[in-house]
């Protein structure tokens, strides 16, 4: 019903939507906010046209218009009367329509947390009892067509969670839980930015959530939580990238899951080979942009939080890439 | 007297890197330079886009192929290969000095150009018949020649130096001191003054002044942005393929984000003579390069990576614009 604006290109696809196209809404908590935008466009280019009538009238009407147009009554209806009425009518309809996104949160819906880190997203999917039960890290995976509850907090700065296809802004604020609802109608990939200022490479903080048809991701999610990780795939690097992650010192900051790697500094990597992006949703993931990401991702994301490394060899980036690869 | 006219039409519907062809036979040449160099656009776009000039390149060759098909049957073919984003290309060539034969016939420069135009020189390396078109090919067949004038210009201002008068400027102005570049066909006969072609003899004069527009052409250098043309390929599509597949996470390559530094920079790769300091640098070794280096170079810190093979090509057009003026 509304115009979507769709900002999409092979670029896009290729980071998962990333950087992620606004009022394009893609779920029930982003179609109110797009239409509310386009009614606040409709009416204040309404009250532009009115004024700039006014101001014609006032420069080139006759005498008797101006003299009308300056009377007290046109300052009454004009002045007062009209933006009283057209503000608080916004108002209350903005409210109404907006309610449905912050509507009391339910005991049974799904639920994750999500921590904005300095510059990267970390993920916490919670069970029943509102404990983790699986980490990971910049990409969010959520079943199509029903709710999901989302924890917001912050590790150090302010940071803002915002889906704009899924959802409006909202922010992560040290040492406070933030609530918010996020669906999608459709499997798909939906690029995520962080909306508040926190430091260097804030524009290059990004994340991605992918909608999966609800048996889908309920048996991704009983893959993920079952501990048995994957066996990895036979590669002649792999035994080298995998000893190389404890010597190399990656293990001190990255966790993956199975294995000794505990780190929590950096994003989880116990799935980085199903990602869709890399360096917080900035670069496509693929073996090129690992090892280009490992060897000196200051290059890349100045300013980030991970050491470049360029004490390792050709071989040695690309034993880790193969190893990294085969974490799913 | 003649005016000779030098009609070059737009071939291909590509908008950004389009081939024109321009044909003329021997008589009614111009120094190649000048004929890129007062290139007048049908099209508004062309006219104002004096980029044209610098970008304009003239490849003198029989029987070359642009865009696929094959300009034959004359004396002397001109392949104006612009980059332009229009479609019609006009070119007018006055001729006002000289009228020669008509010969049905390549006519080469090789020998004469030694002699006559001072500091050029053009290798007599032939072409294989089979590669004569492969337009990747091409480099390896070509020596290229600053151009600073005609032969007889040349001679002056060698007599000029050798006398200790100063250099003077360019006389097509600064601007017409394009660099290009030429080649003879294997085919091609040496047509040195008094040489008797096909039947008739020119005299030294007549086939002085019918070689000197040649020889124009002949002596020219290639602009490093002009070695690989690539006519098939689309430079934006691949940089929108690097872009896609994140060949900036390890290179610095204008217009490519980000700006990694694993890899060299490819500022300026259309200059290099060899890939990863190993390979030739020609067209279609870069576009299997660029997708999978390991099986070229063994061992090398590239990765294979995700490209078709048709974006490929786009990729090395691309890096092929990078490194020129
Ligand atoms: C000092 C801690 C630290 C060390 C050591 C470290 N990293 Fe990181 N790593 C980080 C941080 C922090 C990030 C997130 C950067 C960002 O996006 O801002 C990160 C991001 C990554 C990412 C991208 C993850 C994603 O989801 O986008 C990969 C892959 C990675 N690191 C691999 C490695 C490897 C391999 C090593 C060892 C050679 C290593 N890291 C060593 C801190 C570290
Ligand atoms: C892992 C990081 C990495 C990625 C990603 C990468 N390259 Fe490279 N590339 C390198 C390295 C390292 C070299 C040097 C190879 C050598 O000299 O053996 C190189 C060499 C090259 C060269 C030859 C440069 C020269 O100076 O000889 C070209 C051209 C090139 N890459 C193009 C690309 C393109 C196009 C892409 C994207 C499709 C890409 N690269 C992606 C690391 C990378
Ligand atoms: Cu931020």
């Amino acid at each position: 019903m509304w115009p979507r604006i769709s900002t999409r290109s092979a670029v896009g696809d290729a980071l998962g939507g990333w950087p992620p196209p606004v009022l394009d809404p893609a779920g029930p908590y982003a179609d109110p906010l797009a239409m509310l935008s386009w009614v606040l466009f409709a009416i204040a280019a309404l009250v532009l046209l009115v004024v700039v009538a006014a101001l014609w009238v006032a420069l080139f009407g006759s005498a008797r218009r101006k003299g009308r147009l300056g009377g007290t009554r046109a300052i009454w209806i004009g002045g007062v009367a009209f933006p009283a009425v057209v503000l608080s009518a916004l108002l209350v309809w903005g409210l109404s329509l907006t309610g449905s996104l912050t509507a009391p949160i339910r005991g049974d819906e799904m639920r994750v947390k999500v921590t904005g880190e300095m510059w990267w997203w970390r993920i916490a999917y919670l069970g029943r009892d509102g404990q983790a039960v699986l980490h990971d890290a910049n990409e969010l995976h959520i079943p199509v067509g029903q709710p999901v509850v989302l924890e917001l907090e912050s590790a150090d700065v302010i940071h803002s969670f915002w889906v704009p296809r899924l959802s409006g802004k909202l922010d992560m604020i040290p040492g406070r839980t933030n609530m918010m609802r996020i669906q999608a109608d459709e499997p798909g990939v939906f690029g995520g930015q962080c909306a508040e200022y926190c430091g260097g490479p804030h524009a290059l903080m990004g994340f991605v959530v992918v909608a999966h048809e609800p048996e889908d991701f309920a048996r991704l999610m009983a893959a993920r939580t079952a501990g048995a990780r994957p066996p990895l795939p036979a590669h002649p690097d792999l035994a080298r990238g995998a000893q190389l992650f404890q010597t190399a010192g990656c293990a001190a900051c990255h966790r993956i899951a199975g294995t000794g790697a505990n780190g929590i500094a950096g994003p989880d990597l116990s799935f980085l080979g199903t990602r869709q992006t890399l360096g917080a949703g900035i670069l496509p993931n693929n073996r090129g942009t690992l090892m280009g990401w490992i060897g000196n991702s200051q290059a890349i994301k100045p300013g980030n939080r991970m050491p470049p490394y360029s004490m390792l060899s050709s071989d040695d980036l690309r034993a880790l890439a193969v190893y990294l690869e085969a974490q799913r | 007297m003649v005016g000779g006219r030098l009609r070059a039409q737009s071939g291909i519907g590509r908008p950004d890197a389009f081939a024109a062809k321009a044909v003329a036979n021997c008589a009614r040449l111009q120094p190649a330079c000048r004929i890129a160099g007062n290139p007048q656009g049908r099209s508004r776009a062309l006219r104002h886009r004096t980029r044209l000039k610098r970008h304009g390149r003239v490849v003198c060759r029989d029987g070359l192929t642009i865009g696929g098909r094959q300009l034959a049957g004359y004396v002397l073919h001109l392949g104006v290969l612009a980059q332009a984003r229009c479609i019609a290309l006009h070119l007018t060539i006055e001729v006002p000095k000289f009228q020669a034969r008509e010969t049905r016939r390549p006519c080469a420069v090789a020998e004469s150009v030694e002699t006559m135009a001072g500091e050029a020189r053009i290798d007599r390396t032939g072409v294989a018949a089979a590669q004569r078109d492969d337009l990747s090919r091409r480099p390896e067949a070509i020596v290229r020649h600053r151009f600073h004038g005609t032969a007889r210009y040349q001679r002056r201002r060698k007599d000029e130096r050798r006398d200790g008068a100063p250099p003077p400027s360019s006389r097509f102005g600064g601007h017409d001191r394009g660099t290009y570049r030429g080649t003879h066909g294997s085919d091609c006969t040496a047509l040195a003054p008094g040489v008797r072609e096909k039947g008739f003899i020119l005299s030294p004069w007549r086939s002085f002044a019918a070689l000197l527009p040649m020889l124009s052409i002949a002596a020219c250098e290639a602009p490093p942005v002009d070695r690989h043309p690539m006519p098939q390929a689309d430079p934006e599509r691949g940089r929108l393929a690097m872009n896609r597949t994140g060949c900036g996470s390890c290179h610095r390559i204008p217009g490519v984000w980000p700006e990694g530094s694993v890899g060299p920079s490819l500022e300026a790769f259309a200059q290099q003579t060899l890939i990863a300091g190993r390979l030739p640098n020609r067209a279609d070794v870069l576009a299997e390069f660029v997708r999978d280096a390991p099986r070229y170079v063994p061992g090398t810190g590239m990765p294979a990576m995700p490209l078709t093979e048709e974006e490929a090509r786009d990729v090395a057009a691309y890096l092929y614009t990078l490194g020129g003026r």
